[in-house]
């Protein structure tokens, strides 16, 4: 019980401490709040953010983008899985274009899908080229170890549904349960940075590029700091399914 | 004791960090001074000291830098003076950055491309425009002149009835390719942005043409053709100390757009050997010139226009000019 006060509470508010104090010390010396504004500037700038209801707004839509983000990307890369685990053909023709889709540099697809996609969807869209191809080698990489049980599955010649319900599915629910924490808070920040390079009207993005315009710093990092509650949130968020989905398996 | 050293060990690397972060170049006092310049058309409005700094009492080295880059030059005080857009000018003034504006240099260079010949304003209702600068000297501008005339307009990607669809992009790069396969109808470039639209329409077989001049427009609302989009940010200290110095860069810089027509075909060449990747593949003809409105006029000649184009923007956003509207030391006097 001790360990477990010392190691999650007394640890992490140390740390954060230490940041804190060193921010305001390297505030103090470099004196240009324009560059690197102290933490009182900045938790007044967070303070009139959250007075202002553009703000909601902007965080509700960038939410909601991330989160339609990832549905999409379980259901492709699912699919798309599936699919390659139940013919050999489809698996070959999509591993070079997964391959190159996942090497090109973030940037590289936000600059092109820019140009091609209005911006309400586009973030939505660069952000499913990052997240999808991860989801899907993740569950590529599950559906090999269950390569026995395809391969009997084969030889006793059961239904293709069937194999999809009883091998496939009880396969990929747990993995997406398991990655969501981390291709959702990936998601959520691939977002955001599209965002700004879209000029997504009302959202995260727009309000980081319009601080950013105005050499407003406190500003940008009262919208960084958003972002991280955001982040915080969706996790716990997640941390909740995943122990409801736990329970559920348990009472099973 | 061995955990003692680490955290120690740890902090010393935190703090070299930060005091290498604080480390300031500070410039030696000579008669060279340095002049910071965003890429694109702002370069062209320093063409002349570009070519030759050298002036009687002293010289001016000319860097062109990505306009990202600008304001960190001013904040950091590397710069003894800069041109900079005039709302930019007036957050770090407000900020307690220590310069002073004292000419406008250029006075907008936005236009609306069509790919549908002649068009008004009143007839961009119900269709979309496609617009870089949000956030900036651009959006404000266009945004003014169809309030003021009465034309509703919404940020949106699609058309919609009875507004103007203003879809906003962060570059000319972006704008051009649909204005060339169609994609777009309308667009509101900046130039040398908008002749380059037209040339690459032309090879794709889309007649462009540049319908509406959003300076002529701004004129008809405000009274004076032009606004004071960009001018030249002049270190207080250097204003005091060495008047003549700035006097006579002044004078250079009034002269710049007759060294630009004289020299119109050496231009590009020039821009690009001194490191503007934005200019690069432009090319210069008189009209071009005319129409990049780069000229001169002192502060303290335009007072009256700086502060109302100020205004325009405050209204918009108050954090667009720095909070408020900076106070009469803003302008600064030579001489």
């Amino acid at each position: 019980m001790k360990n477990k006060v010392i190691n999650n509470i007394l640890y992490p508010v140390v740390s954060i401490a230490v940041a804190l104090a060193l921010w305001s010390v390297v505030a103090w010396l470099y004196d240009e709040p324009l560059i690197f504004p102290n933490i009182s500037s900045v938790m007044s700038q967070l303070w009139a953010l959250l007075g202002n209801s553009s703000t909601y707004s902007s965080i509700a839509s960038t939410t909601l983008r991330t989160i339609v983000c990832y549905i999409l990307s379980c259901i492709i890369a699912c699919v798309l899985a599936m699919c390659a685990s139940l013919c050999n053909a489809v698996h070959r023709l999509l591993a070079p274009i997964v391959t190159i889709i996942s090497a090109v540099p973030i940037v590289a697809i936000t600059l092109i899908v820019v140009i091609l996609v209005p911006s309400q969807y586009s973030p939505i869209l660069i952000s499913l080229l990052v997240v999808m191809p991860i989801l899907y080698n993740a569950i590529l990489v599950a559906m090999g170890n269950m390569q026995l049980q395809l391969d009997m599955a084969k030889v006793y010649n059961v239904p293709t549904g069937s194999v999809i319900r009883y091998i496939h599915l009880p396969t990929m629910l747990p993995l997406l349960v398991e990655h969501s924490k981390t291709t959702l808070v990936l998601a959520l920040k691939v977002v955001v940075s599209a965002e700004v390079l879209a000029y997504t009207v009302s959202s995260i993005g727009s309000g980081m590029y319009s601080a950013r315009i105005n050499i407003a710093t406190a500003q940008l990092l009262a919208w960084t700091i958003l972002c991280l509650v955001l982040c915080f949130v969706i996790q716990g968020i997640v941390t909740l399914c995943q122990y409801l989905y736990r329970r559920y398996r348990q009472c099973q | 004791m061995r955990k003692i050293i680490c955290v120690f060990v740890m902090i010393c690397m935190l703090t070299s960090l930060v005091l290498v972060a604080c480390s300031d170049n500070s410039s030696s006092e000579d008669a060279t001074i340095s002049m910071y310049v965003p890429d694109g058309a702002p370069a062209l409005s320093v063409a002349t000291l570009l070519a030759d700094g050298v002036v009687d009492s002293g010289s001016v080295d000319v860097t062109i830098v990505n306009s990202s880059e600008i304001s960190a030059k001013v904040i950091s005080e590397t710069a003894d003076m800069a041109i900079l857009p005039t709302n930019m000018a007036s957050i770090l003034y407000n900020s307690g950055e220590p310069y002073q504006l004292v000419s406008v240099n250029t006075f907008g260079l936005m236009y609306i491309v069509s790919s549908c010949g002649e068009v008004t304003l009143d007839e961009l209702v119900g269709e979309v425009l496609y617009c870089i600068g949000l956030g900036s000297v651009p959006q404000y501008v266009l945004e003014k002149v169809l309030s003021s005339n009465d034309i509703e307009y919404e940020h949106s990607a699609t058309a919609i009835e009875g507004k103007v669809a203003l879809y906003y992009f962060s570059s000319g790069a972006d704008v051009i390719p649909q204005l060339a396969l169609g994609t777009a109808k309308y667009a509101m470039l900046g130039e040398p942005a908008a002749t380059k639209s037209i040339t690459v329409g032309a090879n794709m077989g889309n007649t462009l043409e540049i319908a509406i001049d959003l300076q002529q427009e701004w004129s008809a609302v405000s009274g004076s053709y032009g606004y004071a989009q960009a001018g030249l940010f002049v270190k207080t200290e250097l204003l005091e100390n060495n008047a003549d110095l700035v006097a006579e860069i002044c004078a250079r810089l009034e002269g710049n757009y007759q060294f630009l027509v004289d020299n119109v075909d050496s231009i590009e060449q020039l821009l690009t050997d001194n490191n503007s990747t934005d200019l690069a593949g432009t090319t210069f003809t008189v009209e071009l010139l005319e129409r990049c409105n780069v000229g001169f006029e002192y502060a303290t000649d335009v007072t009256g226009d700086i502060y109302s184009f100020l205004q325009v923007m405050y209204d918009v956003s108050a954090d667009s000019v720095g909070g408020q509207l900076p106070d009469d030391d803003f302008i600064g006097k030579v001489g």
